[in-house]
């Protein structure tokens, strides 16, 4: 304890009676300590969780892209497989992959001393529901990233625009007319077909080449995600361009349903203050319990990386409020009771419990049931989300974020009691109007309708897998922040956070 | 937390099966009777909620006191106190054992206090016909009890009160309370000397009578 030369003598007084005075504080207030010092350590660790979500997809993002970089530095691999290896036609095919070799070794001089390649196994067969044509069953290897040489560039002439049967993803096909050349005109209407070309063969062609985007239509080299052309002129059936899976069209929409999980979450403040008049207490704990929500999104991929996202959704939760502090009322000394009259008020709604809890025991266990309100909000939402994701494989990682309009909201609220007198009241008046009601161990309930709106902001991750071409499922992490009003649209002091995990099933077209 | 439970099952059943619940999912490690500081500071670190229910009833008692000089009234100090000790849980890991864990307890929960009066700007609330004529103080002060000098206390003018207990019982300084408040020393100093001299006032019948009908 300090001590000052020039202290006063009424310092010194009050300094060594109340310094260390002690007096016991109410044992409800421990309560509400250990409710919101628990509920904090959960927040908080909702945070690392999101966290190191983003890391991870961040991390994997970035794999991706470098992975893809050293691919096209590296040799590259495509192979259909050999079903046909000893029909004549393979034989053409793999003289005019011989070709191919040998140009790329003249012309760019490059150290690669694979002269077996027509013989090394096959890695990653294409899709075999695809009608390949005989002329193109043969192994086809590429072995250095600039395969296509100037000469292949020149060949490159106008023909008819292809005609194309694909789907939104994975194993695109398709058919040219009995072409053998074509135009780069013609691959820019192909989004992120992969495409490279060797020199025109009146027997056959073996085209390789990249993902082509609106900003590099033709760069020819080598990628993982390649292509092969096949002309056989010799054959009954149309060039065809196989398309190795995991390219995902540049534009789509997909249209699908999701269900979300809201994780529990306190409360981040406490409204009214005790200062408003029409505050007769204040709440000590107001938490959110569980809640979900189920919606329906379209999505619509404006360009490779960038998506919008757009839905109407249904949400629900629970909201417990606990009072663990209350504001005397002497007119209920009436039921001899050692505590308080409690009244529970939502400042978001007009619903008003007045409960006259059950006398503090120091021996209790579990007060909380005595004494607590549980609220059902339910809303009609729709979130414009905007957001940027990278496919890697089959696999979509994405990052969104954006408004939430609230539309409507509907309220149902419960007063959970145990062996208690209850009143309830309507602070609408902005006064106590209390009318006794006696309940033990059951509850009271109101509800209510509101015409409100609100806006609040959504954030979130999403990873998605095709599981076909057309569907993909997704599982998403979000976190919200709800601004809520009160019934008179009056912007409340609540903010609350709402974390969940959903689950979609979408069709991509 | 037992959110899961139906509505059709009895309140018993559930507060019952809900303890039940909780006892398993929460650390439920007990403290020795007599915890030493530091295994009791690294329990409540860990967030065993036995530890932190052992270091609130040491402290608490000492605490609500201090929260009822600086707030003024039952309601607010029971706010303040929660509010400190939720603070003071969060905050434990960076206690450096410098000192004594009290006075670090102290600390958090007076800047507690001081922040919830920094935000109701209460700490400015000076009267503005304080008394201004210094007197002796009684020797009656001397035989006042705890009860009698807090509710003393609680009559002072916010403004000077936060000063008087930050000054003359918490033992800051100026300087400290200066920072702590966003005023300056001189202000500090002055709002001292003036709560001095509202309290000798106060001691005395007649002064005590004219505070009140003030008040009213």
């Amino acid at each position: 304890m300090l001590i000052r030369r020039d202290e006063h003598n009424i310092d010194r007084v009050f300094r060594q009676k109340l310094h260390d005075a002690q007096e016991s504080p109410p044992t409800h207030l421990w309560e509400g300590i250990r409710s919101n010092a628990s509920s904090r350590k959960r927040f908080l660790g909702w945070w690392f969780a999101l966290g190191a979500l983003l890391i991870l997809s961040i991390g994997i993002g970035s794999y991706a892209l470098l992975a893809t970089k050293e691919l096209k530095a590296e040799n590259a691999t495509v192979s259909i497989p050999n079903h046909a290896s000893k029909q004549q036609p393979a034989k053409d095919a793999i003289a005019s992959a011989s070709v191919i070799k040998e140009e790329a070794l003249s012309e760019n001089k490059t150290n690669n001393s694979n002269n077996n390649f027509i013989e090394e196994q096959v890695k990653t067969p294409v899709k075999q529901s695809v009608t390949i044509p005989p002329a193109a069953k043969a192994p086809i290897k590429k072995t250095k990233n600039n395969i296509a040489s100037p000469a292949a560039k020149k060949a490159i002439q106008p023909i008819a625009p292809i005609e194309r049967s694909s789907t939104a993803h994975t194993t695109t096909f398709i058919t040219l007319p009995s072409a053998d050349i074509i135009t780069e005109q013609d691959m820019q209407s192909i989004d992120d077909l992969a495409i490279a070309v060797t020199p025109a063969n009146d027997a056959q062609n073996i085209l390789y080449g990249e993902v082509l985007t609106e900003t590099s239509p033709i760069t020819i080299e080598p990628t993982d995600s390649l292509v092969a052309i096949s002309n056989a002129s010799d054959s009954a059936n149309s060039p065809i361009i196989y398309q190795l899976p995991n390219i995902t069209k540049a534009k789509h929409f997909a249209i699908g349903v999701y269900g979300t999980y809201l994780q529990p979450q306190r409360h981040f403040a406490q409204e009214p203050s005790s200062s408003q008049t029409n505050a007769y207490v204040q709440p000590s704990q107001m938490k959110m319990h569980h809640g979900y929500a189920t919606g329906m999104a379209l999505t619509y991929q404006f360009q490779k990386h960038i998506y919008g996202v757009g839905a109407i959704e249904y949400m629900s939760f629970k909201e417990e409020m606990q009072y663990s502090r209350a504001q005397e009322h002497a007119n209920y000394s009436y039921y001899n009771l050692t505590d308080s009259v409690q009244v529970i008020e939502n400042g978001d709604t007009t619903l008003v419990g007045v409960t006259i809890p059950v006398v503090y025991d120091t021996n209790y266990t579990y007060q909380g049931h005595n004494r607590k309100q549980v609220n059902t909000y339910s809303t009609l939402q729709i979130p414009l989300l905007l957001g940027a994701n990278q496919s890697v494989n089959k696999w979509t990682f994405g990052i969104e974020a954006g408004p939430v309009l609230h539309i409507a909201k509907w309220y149902r609220g419960d007063l959970r009691t145990n062996d208690l007198i209850v009143a309830s009241a309507d602070t609408s008046s902005q006064s106590l109007n209390v009318s006794e009601q006696k309940i033990n161990g059951t509850q009271i309930s109101t509800s209510a309708y509101y015409k409100n709106w609100n806006l609040d902001l959504h954030t979130g991750l999403r990873v998605g897998y095709n599981i076909t071409d057309k569907w993909q499922i997704a599982l998403g992490g979000q976190y919200r922040w709800m601004m809520r009003r009160t019934q008179d649209q009056v912007l409340s002091r609540h903010r609350m956070a709402l974390p969940g995990v959903s689950f979609g099933l979408y069709y991509q077209f | 937390m037992p959110f899961f439970f139906g509505r059709n099952k009895s309140n018993n059943t559930r507060a019952a099966f809900s303890h039940y619940m909780v006892s398993l999912f929460s650390n439920t490690a007990k403290p020795t009777v007599l915890t030493d500081e530091k295994t009791l500071i690294a329990g409540c670190i860990k967030g065993h909620e036995s530890y932190r229910y052992e270091l609130y009833k040491r402290f608490s008692g000492k605490m609500y006191v201090v929260c009822k000089r600086y707030a003024g009234s039952k309601e607010d100090a029971q706010d303040y106190l929660q509010d400190g000790f939720i603070r003071v849980f969060d905050k434990i890991g960076t206690f450096q054992h410098n000192g004594s864990l009290e006075g670090w307890i102290r600390r958090v929960i007076v800047h507690t206090c001081l922040n919830h009066l920094r935000s109701r700007k209460l700490y400015l609330d000076v009267p503005e016909n304080a008394p201004i004529k210094d007197v002796n103080a009684p020797d009656a002060l001397n035989e006042m009890s705890e009860q009698e000098l807090l509710l003393l206390i609680n009559k002072l003018p916010a403004g000077y009160r936060t000063v008087f207990n930050m000054y003359a019982i918490d033992g800051y300084d100026h300087a400290e309370i200066a920072d702590a408040l966003g005023i300056n020393e001189g202000t500090s100093r002055s709002q001292l000397a003036k709560a001095r001299i509202w309290l000798k006032n106060a001691l005395d019948k007649n002064t005590i009578k004219e505070s009140h009908v003030n008040q009213a």
